[in-house]
């Protein structure tokens, strides 16, 4: 094992700039919560309040450096595009588990297409673990389908496995294990992934180039969403996410991070530093480990390999929750395999920045039940206070007012409010001077849509905390959610299913806002942005579920799709239409299930 | 790992069967990696037996 590559300079010294800036931030809304919080005299509660409000802030002052750091633009630099002869050998990867096989394998014939039109050499290994008899055999039918359309027999493979052991990692390591050795580099994709062959050949010049390169991950951009919800996310990820994710290359240096999917791997490499053993106990922080790409791009650089992230390498797309359900859904499996990670943050040799980015993940769960933990101390500190004492010594001829603090309170409150929306506007500001807000309709348009994220978010962002201090507090208390297949593609919800998904929440913000108005008047008027969405929970789920015209939330992908997107849509609909049985057999017309 | 190969039915199977639907084989070794230390430290073992007392509450 080589020792992990070190950081350079520039690495390290934008880490400790994010860092310092992050602790000052939050150090400056402690001292004002502070100075609001002892008017009264203190008590316990005044200490447990600014000690999360600490946390709390830090970690938003810690998002916001992140797109401040990715803000300047790249330099340019000589990337090396084209593959040196021979053409290494490469497979692409794509794990499946109870997927709708027509849009699946749609994706895979689209992207054939594009790899030969690329001049790339790779195979295609389809990789099922799908455990439902009916859907595999829908797979298989499927498969003959793709064979037949491409002529891809002997190049694009497809196998199941009986035993599902490790999941989505437990599959990919069945295919290392067994055919390793046959590729040099493995493109990773997700079963809606979709990338361009161009893009596939880049990745691979570009490990070629890169003796040390492990793993190179690049910026899926969201395609196909149609809801608010999805619509909102969509424009998030290709507006501010390439900018997020040059602040996070900026900073990670060597120790980049895997997330799974359209990512590509030097096989060797990831062989023999990425098995990953099961940890002792049972779940949900024992047995296997469920966010596996976190913990392989650690063992990774624990290895001495580099793992980098370039968002600025294009046609990589993947699907996105279309609705809050399915966001929330997807979000309770990554929380549980966020918070196994606890485990591991005293794993041998990892490197300090492995472990902090593990940390990072486990607190991006944590950091609701923070908050909701604020806002219940500041509700018990203020009903505990105790009552103002306006002749302090007997002798004083007039009252002596307490000083209003509601200055300090405004300062803290505009101030979070600030590093959430600040850097979006940052983001927004230099897409207008760089010129990319032309994709997004303008700048004006993306402006507005900016806007419209920015309300939507904070609007459901009550629900949200809701949906992940619950999930967190369920994996805490030791339930296991397991790792259910993700229901893609599903879209608009009625106001029953809010209501049945959401009525908790809507108790729990009625209940909270009933005994503040009652026992702490003066604060409900500071708790009706957190309790009303929540009091609206059902509605919320409904309405952000509903199609949105595309005026608002527009993406240059939608303007002028990808070739490989475009070519993706009409197979799938070619082979959703329902067709006469082409193969006489009695599942053909399942395998033609329209979506 | 053993793989399912049954082919589906007598027309698929002429694709199927031709070997070629599987990847081929080439093994490729894969050391177990090691993430846990063999010896929790003090203070952890006792937090995690704390934590082990206290989770069945927390349920209920």
């Amino acid at each position: 094992m080589r020792a992990p590559l070190s950081p350079d300079r520039r690495t390290v010294l934008i880490r400790t700039i994010a860092l310092v800036m992050s602790f000052l931030t939050a150090l400056v809304a402690t001292v004002l919560l502070a100075e609001a919080a002892i008017q009264d005299g203190i008590d316990v509660w005044d200490f447990v309040r600014t000690g999360l409000i600490l946390i709390t802030t830090a970690w938003l002052a810690w998002g916001a450096s992140l797109a401040f750091t990715g803000l300047a633009p790249s330099r340019r630099r000589d990337t090396v595009d084209e593959i040196r002869a021979p053409q290494p050998s490469s497979v692409v990867l794509v794990p499946i588990c109870n997927e709708d096989p027509v849009s699946t394998f749609a994706r895979i014939a689209a992207m054939d297409a594009s790899i030969r039109e690329a001049g790339v050499i790779a195979d295609i290994a389809i990789l099922s673990d799908t455990r439902d008899e009916a859907a595999a055999l829908r797979e298989r039918h499927a498969y003959v389908r793709l064979l037949e359309r491409t002529g891809g027999t002997g190049r694009i493979f497809y196998r199941r496995r009986e035993d599902n052991r490790g999941r989505k990692a437990g599959n990919i390591e069945d295919f290392i294990r067994r055919s390793g050795g046959a590729y040099e580099f493995a493109v990773i994709l997700d079963a809606d992934s979709l990338m361009e062959g161009a893009t596939i050949r880049t990745m691979i010049a570009r490990m070629q180039a890169d003796p040390q390169l492990g793993l190179l991950q690049t910026l899926p951009r969201i395609i196909g969403a149609r809801s608010l919800f999805g619509r909102a996310m969509q424009f998030a990820a290709a507006f501010h996410g390439p900018v997020f994710t040059r602040g996070l290359a900026r900073m990670q240096g060597h120790t980049g991070p895997f997330w799974g999917h359209n990512a590509i791997v030097r096989l060797r490499a990831f062989a023999e530093s990425c098995a990953l053993p099961e940890l002792s106990g049972k779940p949900p922080f024992g047995g296997h480990i469920l966010s596996h790409d976190y913990v392989e791009a650690a063992l990774l650089a624990r290895a001495g390999w580099s793992v980098k992230v370039d968002g600025t390498i294009g046609g990589s797309f993947e699907e996105g929750p279309e609705n809050l359900l399915s966001y929330a859904r997807r979000d309770r499996r990554w929380c549980q395999g966020n918070l196994q990670h606890i485990r591991l943050l005293a794993a041998p040799g990892l490197s300090g920045w492995s472990r902090f980015v593990f940390l990072q993940g486990i607190f991006a769960y944590l950091v609701s039940l923070l908050w909701a933990g604020f806002m219940i101390a500041s509700i018990i500190a203020t009903i505990t206070a105790p009552l103002p004492d306006y002749f302090p010594e007997a002798h004083n001829l007039f009252p002596v007012f307490p000083s209003d603090r509601s200055k300090e309170i405004t300062a803290l409150v505009v101030g979070i409010a600030g590093l959430l929306v600040l850097p979006k506007v940052a983001i927004w500001l230099g897409a207008s001077l760089s010129g990319r807000a032309r994709g997004f309709g303008g700048m004006l348009r993306a402006g507005a849509s900016v806007l419209a994220e920015v309300a939507l978010t904070s609007v459901i962002a009550p629900v949200m905390l809701m949906y992940q201090s619950r999930a967190v507090l369920q994996v805490l208390s030791g339930r296991d959610g397991g790792w259910p297949a993700n229901q893609r593609g599903e879209g608009r919800l009625s106001l029953l299913e809010g209501a049945q998904a959401g009525l908790w929440i809507s108790a729990v913000g009625a209940v909270a806002l009933l005994l503040v108005a009652r026992v702490a008047p003066d604060l409900t008027l500071w708790l009706l942005p957190v309790c009303v969405p929540m009091l609206a929970a059902p509605v919320l789920i409904m309405l952000t579920s509903r199609r949105l015209a595309r005026s608002l939330f527009t993406t240059p992908d939608e303007g002028a799709p990808a070739p490989v997107v475009q070519r993706y849509e009409a197979i799938l609909a070619e082979w959703s239409q329902p067709v006469a049985q082409t193969t006489g057999n009695s599942v053909s017309g399942a395998a033609d299930v329209a979506l | 790992m053993s793989m399912d190969m049954t082919p589906i039915d007598t027309a698929s199977a002429e694709i199927i069967e031709t070997a070629h639907w599987a990847p081929p084989v080439a093994p490729l070794d894969m050391p177990a990696q090691v993430l846990e230390r063999r010896a929790a430290p003090i203070a952890a073992r006792g937090l995690s037996r704390l934590w082990l007392s206290l989770a069945p509450r927390l349920r209920a």
